[in-house]
């Protein structure tokens, strides 16, 4: 049972209408939205290649007065925030978390510039204080991108910068990521890659390896294949060399998958070392130093232990960090987690993890609250 | 003792496979006299390691992808299997903190000779196992 304060890294909350980002764009990109798109606005994010057939959100989380799910803070007090005893929550909007899928980049750098004002107004300054931001990049034009993390970035409550879509058609680790990777060292912030974000008819590059996908079934099993694309560029390309603070956090990529990639890089590393010699470690040992990985979605094992048993072997109570990704239909609560990993993890994977990836070094434990609810055995 | 050739058999910067003992041993010749030996057996997955190829260590004296540059007193076998590199001069591994190596013998010129020091124990060192 962990009955103690739980820090959910992936919670989207969502505008409840894209007409909410208006006002927080400049007036000459207002006016390109609301009119040059004829009777319709321009949308602000183009749709999703696969269709989910149940659609992507829990059919609880969407308020009753209407709107996005996750766009009502009510909702998700009630649904998430109370109830699991989040002591810390970082938001990583909805659909906006793919601005990098934008086909203009400098409408995407408008729109992300905008949805992070959006996101400080609402939900950190009139919000939850329990509630932290991510800074959205539209990694188009990674010197915008890096200018936004410094200005959006300084706000207190801003605790990462979000890459989820690949805009450049580039892995992570490309020099042309640099500049955000600079600006989110020199501001403190972890950089956290969203999985899932290349899944948009407007992108260049496939969603997985040798081929876009044709059902969602499809696609939503090899998602995890884009994050270990990213990682293994990152590595690979020396990012960590280059800046030895930086931390990284996948999220939303599951977690069965790192014991395999990581035995295969640090295998083939032995072999191509010459390739980079720049590399002063093992590949693995960058993931151990740098990369911390949200849980969600917990792959489920034939049976509990296997998972376990694989999940010892990447040392999963110090790199994992609790997600929820609230409110989307493969959530997992903090109570279904609690089951399927050991007791003995609790603590790290809840709640010290994320305290340390985020030099979140203020906050003390507080008492529970005695909501029966709120166990996770 | 065993004696493999004159020093000329060897030209710089190459490796020969020799029988010696009844094991396969590869005769490094890096610069001028500087005679290397090794058993041709790799502690990876037992393969030829001194078929494949030598040269110096390629470093990145920056830490970075730019400027790469060559450690010319380092000469580094790639095994012909994997391409896995070690050390001439001691059999380590290269990688960082690699403990797994090849065995080597003493070698060195006499009177324009290259004589490699083997015993029995040589014979059957067995695989290397790094964790
Ligand atoms: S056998 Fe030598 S590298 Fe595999």
């Amino acid at each position: 049972m962990y009955t103690g304060p739980v820090i959910d890294l992936d919670i989207h909350h969502d505008w409840r209408s894209p007409d909410e980002l208006l006002p927080y764009l400049s007036s000459g990109w207002r006016e390109y939205v609301t009119r040059s798109g004829g009777r319709q606005h321009i949308p602000f994010i183009p749709s999703e290649i696969h269709p989910n057939p149940g659609g992507v959100f829990r059919d609880d989380a969407f308020p009753a007065e209407g709107g996005a799910a996750g766009s009502s803070l009510e909702l998700m007090r009630e649904q998430l925030l109370d109830p699991y005893r989040v002591e810390r929550g970082l938001l990583t909007y909805g659909a906006g978390t793919y601005v990098a899928a934008i086909a203009n980049p400098y409408f995407a750098a408008e729109a992300a510039r905008a949805a992070n004002d959006w996101s400080i107004d609402r939900w950190l300054d009139d919000g939850d204080s329990r509630l932290y931001g991510t800074v959205l990049v539209a990694n188009q034009l990674p010197e915008e991108g890096a200018k936004e993390i410094r200005r959006a970035g300084a706000h207190p409550r801003m605790a990462a910068a979000l890459l989820a879509t690949n805009g450049i058609g580039k892995p992570f680790g490309h020099p042309l990521f640099h500049p955000i990777y600079e600006a989110a060292v020199e501001m403190d912030l972890p950089v956290a890659i969203h999985a899932a974000g290349e899944s948009f008819a407007s992108m260049r590059v496939s969603p997985v390896g040798s081929g876009v996908p044709s059902l969602y079934l499809e696609h939503h099993t090899l998602v995890p294949q884009g994050v270990m694309t990213h990682l293994v560029s990152m590595i690979v390309h020396g990012v960590f060399e280059r800046f030895p603070t930086l931390r990284v956090l996948l999220m939303e990529a599951g977690v069965a998958w790192i014991p395999a990639v990581l035995w295969r890089f640090d295998m083939d590393y032995r072999g191509l070392r010459r390739e980079t010699p720049w590399l002063r470690r093992h590949p693995s040992e960058y993931f151990y130093e740098h990369v911390r990985i949200t849980t969600q979605p917990l792959e489920l094992a034939p049976r509990r232990e296997q998972l376990i048993d694989l999940l010892r072997i990447v040392e999963a109570d110090r790199v994992l960090c609790f997600s929820s990704d609230y409110p989307h239909w493969d959530t997992d609560e903090a109570t279904y987690v609690a089951r399927h990993l050991p007791v003995e993890w609790h603590a790290k994977v809840f709640r010290e993890n994320a305290l340390e990836l985020f030099g979140w070094a203020d906050v003390r434990p507080e008492p529970a609250a005695p909501q029966a609810a709120a166990e996770t055995r | 003792m065993i004696e493999v050739g004159s020093l000329d058999d060897f030209p710089p910067r190459t490796v020969t496979v020799v029988p010696a003992a009844g094991v396969e041993v590869g005769i490094v010749r890096w610069d001028g006299d500087d005679v290397y030996a090794l058993r041709n057996v790799c502690p990876h997955a037992l393969g030829p390691v001194c078929a494949g190829r030598l040269g110096p260590k390629i470093v990145a004296p920056r830490g970075d992808p730019m400027g790469l540059d060559v450690d010319e007193s380092c000469p580094v076998i790639a095994c012909a299997w994997h391409g896995w590199e070690f050390d001439v001069r001691t059999g380590q591994a290269v990688w960082p903190d690699g403990r797994m190596r090849v065995k080597t013998y003493p070698a060195r010129v006499v009177r324009g000779r290259v004589v490699v020091a083997l015993d029995r124990t040589d014979v059957d060192p067995g695989p290397a196992v790094e964790p």
